[in-house]
């Protein structure tokens, strides 16, 4: 021990939880419910322990799920037919369509605010599709992470994990830093579960990870899969001067509808009639035919302000849209300018349906897995196709990774204390994921940072 | 550039705005009488505004420099647009 003490800061958990954003939140809740006894650490990069971490800050206020009034099974076949190319893992996929509505209904007990109407059911805005779109706070982790500390989930801010300590094919522990002073920190825990499918606002200010649990899980020799359905097509928005507004500064996440070209056509009705649930490849494609068509520019029409979205969001998420709208110029009740993007969302770590990867004590919740799970088929990681699913994805692979990561942790801690950390592997991923601050160069890191 | 708008007479310095920064990129500065932050590395500044959401008086804002992303010339040269 002392020679780990000497390396970095020692910590130790029964379960460690990588990410706080909504699924590491649920999964931290999940696995405190089924074993109070046990000791969940959650740690992240950003500020989780006050409810901004990940995608999560990022939130819509939209949960789409299985209302009463649809049937899981229309939901599965939509997926299925319209979706995922029948490539869904089916069983998983008729999982999340029957437990989606327990799984919104519970959220209340966890103090978050999703809308009631007056006769106390959940208010939800009906698409003509097999799922209703509910209201909710978009600061819904704020109230998370409190229902999680009460029930004795601990929480570290600031902190990056890069790697698995692993004795033969078990993890038994993770080392990563401090992000803001750089401090080594190792953890001895017999279960981890990487919830840090990553965000990256510099690319498109949403939905783009940067990998990190990826290449932790990788590393680790944990199996992929899916990693070929890892991009997807949304549109961004450019204004007269030629700059470009990306995510939610762009508006273009509705926009596949609602595309007009120079002459005023409907360009969406000509490439894919009839209303689609959301982003499709197909639309960038009609993008790029009329353009070689010398029909450019491509709009989005005005009539995307009469979406039935935009009447049921959570009032604070309006505000919080409004102050980003007057952020990046949005002309509102204007059209506006697009072209096609492409957002990389890479969540291909083989997870099977308790979201237990194929390293023993290794679990993988939300974004990091939506792919690997195969749950959506052949596209990349939940959210990329339904409007809200995002959230109910993360619910949903929390609740089940939780659970299962508890019932490993104590089947580990019922054969005695844990395996000791050996020094050695420590001071080699130590040496390596520090090599970039050790780096002789014309201009160090130190001197770049400070 | 990013740029940082603060209300210096909401401003209750807590700090919180710095603390919450993951990719540090917010600074306080010392060299005023009470203090302030200062976005001292914008280019580091993924705009993802939780020191706007954090801060209890809403006396700072984000403003993103959308100049810094801009659509390749040979596409905006190209028929039609």
């Amino acid at each position: 021990m002392a020679q780990l003490d000497s390396l970095g800061k020692v910590l130790s958990a029964d379960i460690l939880i990588v990410g706080g954003g909504i699924s590491g939140l649920t999964a931290a809740i999940t696995a405190k419910e089924t074993d109070p006894s046990l000791d969940v650490l959650l740690v992240d990069k950003a500020v989780a322990s006050k409810g901004y971490a990940g995608m999560a800050g990022r939130t819509a206020g939209l949960l789409s799920f299985v209302t009463g009034e649809d049937d899981p099974e229309d939901f599965v076949t939509y997926n299925l037919k319209e979706i995922g190319c029948y490539l869904n893992d089916q069983v998983l996929l008729r999982d999340m369509a029957h437990c989606s509505r327990r799984i919104t209904e519970q959220l209340a007990t966890w103090g978050v605010e999703i809308l009631h109407n007056e006769k106390g059911k959940i208010d939800y805005a009906k698409w003509p599709f097999p799922w209703g779109t509910a209201a909710i706070d978009p600061d819904m982790c704020l109230n998370m992470s409190d229902h999680a500390k009460k029930l004795g989930v601990r929480f570290m801010d600031h902190i990056a994990v890069v790697d698995l300590l692993k004795q033969g094919e078990r993890v038994i522990g993770a080392v990563g830093f401090e992000v803001q002073n750089g401090e080594f920190h190792i953890f001895k825990c017999s279960t981890v579960i990487l919830a840090n499918g990553s965000q990256n606002y510099d690319i498109t200010l949403l939905w783009c990870g940067t990998g990190n649990g990826l290449a932790t899980a990788w590393r680790a020799g944990a199996e992929m899969r899916n990693a070929e359905f890892g991009c997807m097509c949304d549109f961004a928005r450019v204004d007269p001067k030629g700059w470009l507004y990306y995510g939610v500064h762009g508006g273009a996440h509705i926009a596949h509808d609602h595309l007009q070209n120079a002459k005023g056509e409907n360009v969406s009705e000509k490439y894919r009639p009839g209303l689609h649930s959301s982003m499709d490849p197909v639309a960038a494609n009609a993008w790029l035919q009329e353009f070689k068509l010398g029909n450019a520019p491509i709009s989005v029409d005005a009539s995307i302000f009469s979406h039935p979205a935009f009447f049921k969001f959570h009032p604070k998420a309006l505000d919080q849209m409004h102050r980003e709208a007057v952020k990046a110029n949005f002309p509102m009740g204007q059209p506006y300018q697009v072209v096609p993007g492409f957002i990389g969302e890479l969540g291909c770590v083989r997870v099977n349906h308790q979201m237990a990867t194929t390293v023993p004590g290794l679990f993988a919740v939300g974004n990091v897995a939506g792919s690997g799970s195969a749950r959506g088929g052949a596209v990349p990681t939940p959210p990329a196709k339904i409007h809200g699913t995002g959230i109910l994805n993360a619910l949903f692979m929390g609740s089940k990774g939780g659970p299962a990561a508890a019932l490993h942790a104590k089947t580990v801690k019922s054969f005695g204390p844990g395996a000791d950390l050996d020094p050695a592997q420590v001071q080699a991923l130590k040496t390596r994921i520090l090599a970039p601050m050790e780096r002789q160069g014309s201009l160090t890191a130190h001197e770049l940072i400070h | 550039m990013h740029s940082l708008k603060l209300n210096e007479e909401a401003c209750t310095r807590c700090r919180k705005c710095v603390d919450t920064c993951f990719v540090n990129a917010l600074k306080w500065d010392t060299s005023i009488p009470k203090g302030a932050p200062v976005l001292a590395y914008p280019a580091d500044c993924q705009i993802c505004c939780y020191c706007e959401k954090l801060c209890p008086t809403q006396a700072l804002e984000i403003i993103p420099d959308w100049a810094s992303k801009y659509i390749p010339r040979t596409l905006s040269n190209a028929k039609g647009w």
